[in-house]
This record gives structure tokens, C-alpha cells and sequence, in this order.
């Protein structure tokens, strides 16, 4: 007997847990009687026979006593090392986490916030150029609405049979580098043969179209409210080039124009029709607009000069202010948080006329663009959807403000608008899912995209 | 004729399953009830019964519970849980499944 039991200890002894190995005795041990007594009487063995019986068929009880014991351990402790890998691996995990929060918000998210804030000089820098285009206003305020879409589209279209006409337009200008003209280039331009051969025929009838606040129109209007379930680069591309097509073209062909008049000896009807194509450029309301009009208030400065017309010329300085103006009103309204009493000094400005427009026009190319990247974040990210959505009152009273209600459609992102990073290229990378990339990703692009007005004053060099 | 131990390894489970849902046993006689049923064919040791009654008990396939009949030991009995039913009714599923198929592909040969 003494053997049988010997034998259920050592198959109890590979079991770690105390009560289990107590409770498996025993139950063994009323298995190995059971049997015991059975092969007894089955086979009218005594009781060390029957026992020698039962020993031989037993199996090794160390192997039987680990398999009990693996079948009583949860699973989690039956692979050690996959446990602790998986530990490890968790560990690692929350370390890289916590330590990204830490270096986010000690580090990345100000710097975020006051890239996204105006700073003091901004606003100094903005309202003294304002003043300056105050005092020598560039642009009249107007009131007229027609539309040259139609009429110019037509021309361009026709005229020399269409693509031949847009190149040889530019094919000339970018010879002679017509807008960057200097005084010493005229007589040269003047001499050349091709000159007159660019069909200006029609430039007169342009005198029908002055479309300022060519928004209340009636066609564009509804054309708004369709363009705004687009995306942001629909909704620019439209307004850029919606009243003007062909924008950059059409004012080299002003130029030429304007130079032929020269060349005919009527330079004051060259500089009349000139100025009224800047006009119509920077009626476009949109950043690009603004920025090739400026091209042209520089030609028609030098214009001026050189036949020394006695008309109110604007300097190329002052063109220069009115640029960054442009890109200044874009910068504004892109921050994320508004100064009110830097606004209401500002609000006597928000007028088509101090190029306003081009804010609201490119304005979804910036924050607008940006706001999903900036929503719906994880816990422990930046949440800007509260600034954003100031921001966005914001613009709506500065439209009311400047009489541009028409253009709210644009400004309020729709359900594609908000939806429009995670369907471009970027908004489908995987990137995006991780915590922080996305918003790392937005800072970036918001850095190449946002203009900051303080820059553009190291940067344009005036000539 | 005893049946192959490599076929015999992924059916234990369902083998044992079966056993309790007709009567709760305690492991002696689950043993005995196998191998009077299978006319000594499929014999379990305790190496292999007693590891495997009590993987079942820790996947709550069966519960255990001690009972003391009157002039015999004490005994450990396991009993089919609700879970061992459901368990048994899908192995039993894919058992059948298996047979089928197999008895397929050999009558075709």
C-alpha cells in the first residue's frame, strides 16, 4: 500500500497550488482503492499483486502530476513569455505615450496656439498699412454688378482661334517681360512688329463690365450656394476665376493694349483702359486677384511715369501694402483666437476696397481646411474645436460687417467640407489614425499654407 | 480491436462530455462506464483522465462537487454545466460533419 501511495504523491508533488494537491490526493487516492479492489476480486489477486498490477500501467507520475497542474493554471500564466513580452510591449507603449503627451503639450501645442495667435506686431504692422491705402485710397468703393465670365470667355475662345491667341499673348509678354517693365524698355517694345499684331480689336467693349461687389449678381450668387457643398480647392479655384478667366493673360493683354494705345500715340487711353482692367482683376475678390492686380498697379505706376500722365498714380510701394494687406486679411482669419479689441479697430477696414475679400475667399483653404484635423481628437490632444468655431462667428460677423453676407456658404464647412482631409491623399494615410501625427501633420501644412504677415515684410522686397 | 490513440486524442473531450450529460460520475466510474461501453476498446488511464476532467472544470465545461454515500469512501463527482452542453452540442456537430465527410472521400476511393 505503501508503494501505491508513494506513488500519488509523487504525481501530487508537480502540483503547486496547496488545495489542489490536497483535493487531487484524495481523489486519486479513492480511484487507486476503487481499482484496487476491483482487480482484487476480478483477478484473485492479493493485495501487493494487485498493486504491482496497477503500478505497471500507471505511467510516469511526475508527467501526469505537471499535466493536472498545466490544466488548473490560467492561461495567461501558462505562456511566461509571450506574458511577459505582451507586459513589456504594454509598458513600452504607455511610456512612448506619456512621454509624446509631455513633449506635446510642454513643447509642440504652444508653440501651435501662438503660431495660430496674432502677435502684437502683426496687428501694428496690418493697421499702419491699412491707413497708408486710407490715406491714398488704390481702389474706390463700388456699387455696380455685371459680369465679364460670359463675354470674356467667348473672346478668348474665339479670337484667333482660341489657344493660339492666349499663347501669343504670353509668348510676347514673356518676352519683353511686359509687366515687369523698366522706363528704358518701352522704345523697345514699341519696336517690335508683333506688337500690333496681338487683336485688341474688341478691348473696348470691356468698358461694359465693371462687376465691383459682383457677388450680390444674381448668377454668381446661386453659383455660391453650388459651390459650396465642394471641397476648399473647388470653392477657390471658382471665385479666383470666375468673373475673369484667364486672370494673368488677360491683364498681359491689358498691357499690350495699353502699349499699342502708346505706340498710337493715345497713352492716356492706354492708362484709362489699363486701370480698368486692374480693377476688374482685383474685383475678383480672391487672394490670386488681388495679387496679379498689384502686378498690374506696378506696370501702371511705371506706365504713368514714363509718359508722365498726369493722373493719380499709385506707388509700387503703396502696391506693395496693398499685397500684404491681402495676405494679411487671410492670416487674420486664420487665427485661432481673436483679439476683440484689436477687431473693432480692424472692423472699419473689412471692406473690398482694403482687399478684404481675399480673407473670406481663401479662407477655407486655412482653418476651415484644417478643422478636422483639429476635431474629434483622442483625450489627451489639442481640442480646437471651440476656437474654431469662435473663429468661425468671427468671420461670419466680419462678412456681415462688409456687406459679403452672400458669401457664408463659403465659410461654414458642410458635411464633405468636413470630411475633405480625411479623403485627400493625407486624410487617407495611416498617419493620421495615430495620435498627434494628424495634428503634427495639419501644424506642417498649416505652416506652408497659412501666410504670416510678419514674414512678408522680411520678404517682399520692394523694387 | 483497441482505437488508434492519435485518433483518439481530439475526441476525449467530447467522449467524456457525453458520458456525464446522461449521469454525473466521479472519475473511477466514468472510466469504468467508457470502457464497458466502448466493449473495452477505448480504455482511459489516470494520466489521461484525470488532467483532461479537470481542463474541463477550469474551461467550466463541468463543475465538481464531493459527496459521501453511506458505507463507501468519499468521493470526487463532476457534473455537465450549461456551457459543457452547448459545448457538447457543437463538438457532436462537427464530429458528425467529420464522419460524413470522411466516410465520403473513403466509400468514393
Amino acid at each position: 500500500m505503501k508503494r501505491l501511495n508513494n506513488y500519488i504523491r509523487a504525481v501530487c508533488q508537480k502540483i503547486k497550488n496547496k488545495d489542489l494537491r490536497k483535493s487531487t490526493y484524495r481523489e486519486l487516492k479513492t480511484h487507486y482503492l476503487m481499482k484496487l479492489e476491483k482487480i482484487m476480486k476480478d483477478k484473485k489477486l492479493n493485495k501487493n499483486e494487485a498493486i504491482e498490477v496497477i503500478l505497471k500501467s500507471a505511467g510516469n507520475p511526475k508527467k501526469i502530476g505537471a499535466k493536472i497542474n498545466l490544466a488548473n493554471t490560467p492561461w495567461f500564466f501558462r505562456y511566461p513569455y509571450i506574458m511577459l513580452s505582451l507586459v513589456s510591449s504594454s509598458i513600452l507603449f504607455i511610456t512612448v505615450i506619456l512621454m509624446t503627451s509631455y513633449i506635446m503639450h510642454q513643447r509642440f501645442f504652444p508653440k501651435l496656439i501662438s503660431f495660430l495667435s496674432s502677435s502684437e506686431s502683426f496687428y501694428s504692422l496690418i493697421i499702419k498699412d491699412l491707413e497708408a491705402i486710407e490715406k491714398a485710397p488704390i481702389f474706390k468703393p463700388h456699387s455696380r454688378e455685371r459680369n465679364a465670365h460670359i463675354f470674356l470667355s467667348k473672346k478668348f475662345k474665339n479670337q484667333g482661334e482660341g489657344k493660339n491667341f492666349l499663347n501669343d499673348i504670353n509668348a510676347f509678354s514673356a518676352k519683353h517681360q511686359i509687366l515687369k517693365i523698366d522706363q528704358n524698355s518701352f522704345s523697345k517694345v514699341l519696336q517690335d512688329p508683333d506688337l500690333m499684331k496681338i487683336d485688341t480689336s474688341w478691348a473696348q467693349e470691356i468698358y461694359s463690365f465693371d462687376h465691383w461687389n459682383y457677388f450680390e449678381d444674381e448668377v454668381i450668387k446661386r453659383n455660391i450656394k453650388r459651390v459650396s457643398g465642394g471641397d476648399s480647392i473647388e470653392k477657390i479655384s471658382f471665385i479666383a476665376s470666375y468673373s475673369i478667366p484667364e486672370l494673368f493673360t488677360f491683364l498681359k493683354w491689358s498691357a499690350i493694349y495699353s502699349l499699342q494705345m502708346l505706340e498710337k500715340r493715345r497713352p492716356e487711353e492706354g492708362a484709362k483702359f489699363f486701370r480698368h482692367a486692374v480693377n476688374l482683376v482685383n474685383s475678383t475678390g480672391s487672394n490670386i486677384g488681388q495679387n496679379i492686380a498689384v502686378i498690374g498697379l506696378k506696370f501702371e505706376s511705371k506706365f504713368l511715369e514714363v509718359n508722365q500722365i498726369d493722373s493719380k498714380r499709385t506707388t509700387v510701394e503703396l502696391a506693395d501694402t496693398y499685397k500684404r494687406v491681402s495676405w494679411g486679411w487671410i492670416s487674420l482669419v486664420n487665427e485661432i483666437s481673436i483679439d476683440s479689441s484689436k477687431i473693432s479697430a480692424l472692423k472699419k477696414y473689412m471692406k473690398p476696397e482694403f482687399g478684404f475679400c481675399s480673407a473670406i475667399t481663401e479662407y477655407p483653404m486655412g482653418l476651415s481646411l484644417m478643422s478636422s484635423f483639429f476635431s474629434n481628437p483622442w483625450p489627451f490632444e489639442l481640442n480646437l474645436e471651440k476656437e474654431i468655431k469662435e473663429n468661425l462667428t468671427f468671420q461670419e460677423a466680419a462678412l456681415e460687417e462688409c456687406g459679403l453676407k452672400v458669401l457664408k456658404p463659403l465659410l461654414r464647412p458642410d458635411k464633405r467640407e468636413a470630411t475633405w482631409s480625411k479623403k485627400s491623399g493625407i486624410g487617407n494615410s495611416s498617419f493620421v489614425a495615430v495620435p498627434y501625427v494628424r495634428q503634427l501633420l495639419a501644424y506642417h501644412l498649416f505652416l506652408t499654407a497659412k501666410p504670416r504677415y510678419t514674414s512678408l515684410y522680411d520678404n517682399l522686397v520692394v523694387k | 480491436m483497441p482505437v488508434n490513440k492519435e485518433l483518439l486524442k481530439g475526441s476525449m473531450k467530447t467522449l467524456v462530455l457525453k458520458m456525464l450529460l446522461s449521469k454525473s460520475s466521479h472519475g473511477y466510474e466514468l472510466a469504468q462506464r467508457i470502457e464497458q461501453l466502448t466493449k473495452g476498446n477505448i480504455i482511459l488511464t489516470e494520466g489521461t483522465l484525470y488532467p483532461l476532467l479537470h481542463s474541463l472544470e477550469a474551461d467550466k465545461c463541468i463543475e465538481s462537487f464531493w459527496e459521501k454515500p453511506a458505507g463507501k469512501r468519499k468521493r470526487k463527482v463532476y457534473k455537465l454545466t450549461k456551457l459543457g452542453k452547448e459545448n457538447l452540442s457543437e463538438k457532436t456537430k462537427s464530429w458528425n460533419e467529420f464522419v460524413k465527410t470522411m466516410k465520403l472521400v473513403l466509400e468514393a476511393a
